[in-house]
């Protein structure tokens, strides 16, 4: 069948349309998830004159767009002026962001009110670029309630929560110290958290310290969480590891109890770089510079570089450079030797021919001539003079004829022993 | 000179008188000859038995006795008056001797100890030897007998008992044998034993000998790898000596104890040790090694975990979509860190429980979640750290997370069995107060002046973790100049709802309350399937006023997701 030009038309025209409504049929009218965590500012124990913080998380599920948050306050009036948000008027979630932490200040002033103050934080997102509709349609945005309930006390609250200890990283000779995570639920700062720990051998049989905490290194502020360092500078554990058991108590009560393993590596001292240990030599004799100077050089380059090795790695290194040393010195010593063996070669050489040149020429007594080889029995020998070749060794056959004969001793003896049968 | 005339006169004068002595016997002897009778004669000469000198055991005897396996000399020179040669028979007491015949050895009635192998020429020390038995009596009586090696008439000599008896030395014997943790006990050892570290070891010994003085018995316990025992200086031969005792008296128990025989940490197991008794003779007799092999078992200890850390604690869900947790701890094991092959974990909060091996009784995105394979590294001596989430065995949790402080984090380990480790982890799960829409935007339309669109559908959803109300309020719809008030926009949770009756206008702001403060008591719950929401359907109507100038209106709606706290049911 012969196709005509209306019939490719239309064939254009389905396919057309079949692929635009395949793109709307995928186009999700779902719009991102939007959500707060948590959803709620919450203090029943506020001081009057402090500030109270907390982090509230707006997340949503998709990312692709530039949203802005929208925030407004409402609520007792008094809350109302309380409520900061920092840096309210620039909440927005970029392109890929799915968490954006929105930090909320609640200022209780001094002559606040005891009493407890509700509110609310409406968090609605837009879009930084504002999205056309067509006609007749009404846009949905979405958000979040985030209920404020704030309550202004005269009594101080000390309370907080342990959420982790842990051992510091231990070496010979540096005191025991432990981190811990401290969430201060109180409305005083804490410095101060009641607890022990118990410090046992490896088998976890024998006690090697027992401690009460000390207070932290630095306080906690209410409503603040925070890791802090808990240094115990007088106990000092040996290389080895151990077990630390440690808990927390709150009025006797225990609220955090763990069992951390200490690990107490040995004591690293610093050592020199076989560079410098190289130049910390003794130097060849007639190269200039003294021991003693180099000596100091090598030391300042030591301290300026050097690396940490355990004190077991550094005796078993120690003995190297003074076996360098040796060979030096040993090949320094035949240097020497040499040089003045053919300092004296070359005198004699000198001698000679100055004696040969001095001396009258005898007929029928030898020709004037200066003998290198062989040499007289009477010349010093010379590094360069060939020496006479040596005696012919005796031959080893001779040696081995003798165990021979050692060997037919034991023969004999075998005899006599069968005539002993 | 005169010397050699000497010499020659007396050579002058032998020579002929030699001849004539020759002469004259050959005369004398023929004539005899002739004049004699003949003569049988016939001489019986009688066969005299041999005598035996001293015969001697060499030695062994109870200072010096001989051990079981090694041979007893017995030596004795036997004299024949005939000159024959003569056998040597060591026999057992009781009997006689019978001697050979045809030149053969001689039989002990009662038994031999030994006979000598050969005859031995009269005077000539003759020897044999016997190899003491196990089954020989500490004492044993022997008398001697020498036989001539005569090939007609054979005769013993008397019994000689020399030095009898001889003595046997019998080694000591392995009885019951206990080795454990203590003395007498054979139970398992644990690794490090109590902080001692020490397996105990005890053996009942005796000596089969009771001769004065009694032997006393020496224990050698030696490595597994020991191949054999020199009974002299106790040593263990290739091996490795754990302990040793001496001087233990035979019936009672030989006991010693290697007090680091089962270190922190010591592998599970049966462990395999030989042990060796010897006894104080002056020949240090070892036992026969027939139950030198003997074991004893290090207790499988399960390991103990402590030292939790959480990778977020607290875990912020993130509305409608995942967040990986992860989460490390201290494995610990008295056997090793090797001992622990593999490990799995998961996190739960209440209700949700665990099995009995540590997965979740009911595998749940809301309260339970498994990973199935932990990664161990860093292990060292009893210590290994766990880590759970790491790439490829991510835990991920969803938006529906169950909030929570008392969230667990939970470690099995696996070696020899599998070890529902009973410390946990704990973290907390924020709440997390989240919405969806299902829907874009509120399609009303093409309508006339004074009509009221179609019920208009709008699916709220619950994209976070706690259970939701919605906040429902928007802005007038704009057309340029011209506005449609918000408030002709109605909603109701009833689809067919008619505009104007049980509705609720729309507002410009909605605060906690009722349908009418705008927030609407949806309560929506918290999915179980991320994948599906759980969703509440509001329906919206516009009513167009009758007087309103044409235009293409736009508008938006908001809607605010807060925890729960409308009221009224609508």
């Amino acid at each position: 069948m012969k196709l005509t030009r209306f019939h490719h038309l239309v064939i254009i025209s389905i396919v057309l349309t079949l692929f635009v409504a395949g793109i709307f049929s995928y186009v999700s009218n779902s719009i991102a998830a939007f959500g707060t965590s948590p959803p709620w500012v919450k203090n029943d124990h506020m001081l009057p004159g402090t500030t109270f913080e907390q982090i509230i998380n707006l997340s949503r599920s998709d990312t692709d767009k530039e949203m802005k948050a929208n925030v407004k306050i409402s609520g007792d009036k008094e809350l109302v002026k309380w409520i900061k948000i920092e840096d309210e008027k620039n909440l927005i979630m970029r392109e890929g962001q799915a968490i954006l932490p929105m930090k909320v200040f609640i200022e209780a002033p001094k002559r606040a009110e005891l009493k407890t103050y509700k509110g609310s934080i409406y968090v609605s997102m837009a879009p930084v670029v504002p999205e056309s509709l067509g006609g007749g349609q009404v846009a949905i945005t979405l958000g979040a309630n985030i209920s404020v309930d704030i309550t202004v006390t005269g009594e101080k609250i000390i309370d907080y929560k342990v959420t982790s200890i842990a051992v510091n990283p231990l070496q010979e000779g540096k005191p025991f110290s432990m981190r811990l995570g401290v969430t201060n639920l109180g409305n005083v700062s804490v410095s101060n958290i009641e607890g022990k720990v118990d410090i046992y051998d490896e088998t976890q049989t024998d006690i090697i310290k027992s401690l009460d905490f000390i207070p932290l290194d630095s306080p906690i502020a209410p409503d603040e969480t925070k890791t802090s360092n808990m240094i115990f500078k007088d106990t000092m554990l040996d290389p080895g590891y151990y077990w630390a058991f440690v808990e927390t108590f709150i009025n006797g009560e225990t609220k955090y109890a763990n069992r951390l393993p200490v690990a107490v590596t040995e004591k690293v001292v610093p050592v020199v770089m076989p560079d410098d240990a190289m130049a910390d030599l003794p130097k060849l004799p007639g190269t200039g510079s003294s021991g003693t100077e180099k000596e100091e050089t090598a030391m300042g380059t030591a301290q300026s570089e050097t690396v940490e090795v355990p004190v077991a790695e550094m005796k078993s290194a120690a003995p190297a450079g003074s076996d360098a040393s040796s060979i030096f010195l040993i090949f320094g010593l035949a240097g020497l030797g040499f040089g003045l063996i053919a300092l004296i070669g070359i005198i004699a050489v000198l001698v000679i021919i100055l004696k040969n040149q001095q001396r009258p020429v005898q007929q029928g007594v030898g020709t004037p001539m200066i003998m290198f080889s062989p040499p007289a029995p009477t010349t010093p020998p010379t590094p360069s003079a060939p020496s006479a070749p040596p005696a012919p060794p005796a031959p080893k056959q001779m040696g081995y004829n003798t165990n021979n004969g050692n060997s037919g001793e034991a023969n004999n003896v075998n005899v006599n022993a069968q005539n002993q049968q | 000179m005169r010397k050699t005339n000497s010499k020659n006169i007396i050579a002058k004068l032998l020579t002929p008188m030699l001849l004539i002595s020759v002469l004259g016997f050959a005369v004398v002897t023929a004539v005899y000859a002739a004049t004699s009778d003949s003569v049988d004669l016939t001489i019986n000469v009688a066969e005299i038995e041999p005598s035996i000198g001293t015969p001697s055991d060499n030695g062994s005897s109870t200072t010096t006795p001989t051990n079981v396996g090694t041979n007893v000399t017995f030596t004795a020179t036997g004299t024949d008056p005939n000159g024959d040669g003569y056998w040597l028979a060591i026999c057992k007491t009781g009997g006689t001797i019978t001697p050979g015949t045809s030149g053969s050895a001689p039989t002990c009635t009662a038994g031999a100890w030994c006979v000598s192998s050969s005859a031995a020429a009269s005077g000539v020390q003759n020897s044999c030897t016997y190899q003491a038995q196990q089954s020989d009596q500490e004492s044993n009586d022997w008398e001697a007998y020498v036989c001539d090696n005569d090939s007609s008439t054979s005769s013993c000599s008397s019994a000689a008992t020399g030095d009898s008896p001889f003595k046997v030395n019998h080694p000591p014997v392995i009885g019951t044998v206990t080795i454990g943790p203590s003395y007498g006990s054979s139970a398992s050892v644990d690794p490090g034993n109590g902080g001692t570290g020490a397996v105990y070891f005890r053996v009942g010994v005796t000596d089969p000998d009771s001769e004065t003085p009694q032997d006393t018995i020496d224990m050698y316990v030696c490595s597994n790898n020991t191949t054999g025992f020199n009974p002299a200086t106790g040593t263990c031969t290739g091996g490795t000596l754990y302990c040793s005792v001496t001087g233990v008296t035979t019936g009672t128990n030989a006991q010693c104890v290697d007090s680091n025989l089962a270190p922190i940490p010591t592998t599970h197991g049966t462990k395999n040790v030989k042990i060796y008794l010897r006894d104080n003779s002056s020949t240090r007799l070892a036992d026969a090694g027939t139950d030198n092999a003997q074991d004893y078992t290090v207790t499988d200890i399960a390991p103990t975990v402590s030292g939790f850390s959480i990778g977020q604690n607290p875990l912020i869900p993130v509305a409608g979509g995942s967040v990986n947790q992860t989460f490390s701890a201290t494995l610990s094991d008295d056997n090793g860190y090797a001992d622990i092959e593999s490990a799995y974990g998961a996190i739960y909060v209440s209700p949700a429980t665990l099995t009995g091996t540590g997965t979740c009784t009911t595998d749940s995105e809301i309260n339970c979640y498994d990973t199935p394979a932990c990664s161990l590294t860093g292990g060292s001596g009893t210590t290994v750290t766990v880590n759970c989430g790491a790439a490829g065995n991510l835990i991920t949790t969803w938006f529906n997370i169950a909030p929570s402080d008392s969230w667990k984090a939970h470690v099995t380990a696996v070696g020899a069995a599998t070890y529902n480790l009973g410390t946990e982890g704990t973290f907390t799960v924020n709440s997390l107060n989240a919405i969806d829409v299902a829907q874009a935007s509120i399609p009303y339309g093409v309508l006339a002046l004074g009509a009221t669109s179609a019920s208009q559908t709008i699916t709220l959803q619950n994209a976070g973790n706690v259970v939701t109300d919605v906040l429902i309020s928007g802005t007038d719809m704009t057309s340029g100049g011209n506005t449609i008030s918000r408030a002709q926009q109605h909603w109701s949770p009833t689809s067919s709802f008619t505009w104007g009756s049980n509705d609720y206008a729309l507002l410009s702001s909605s605060s906690i309350g009722s349908a009418s403060d705008g927030c609407s008591d949806r309560s929506i719950a918290v999915t179980a399937d991320h994948s599906n929401y759980t969703s509440s359907p509001i329906y919206w109507k516009l009513s167009i006023p009758s007087t309103q100038p044409a235009g293409t209106y736009t508008g938006t709606n908001t809607f605010l997701a807060t925890p729960n706290n409308c009221t009224g049911g609508i």
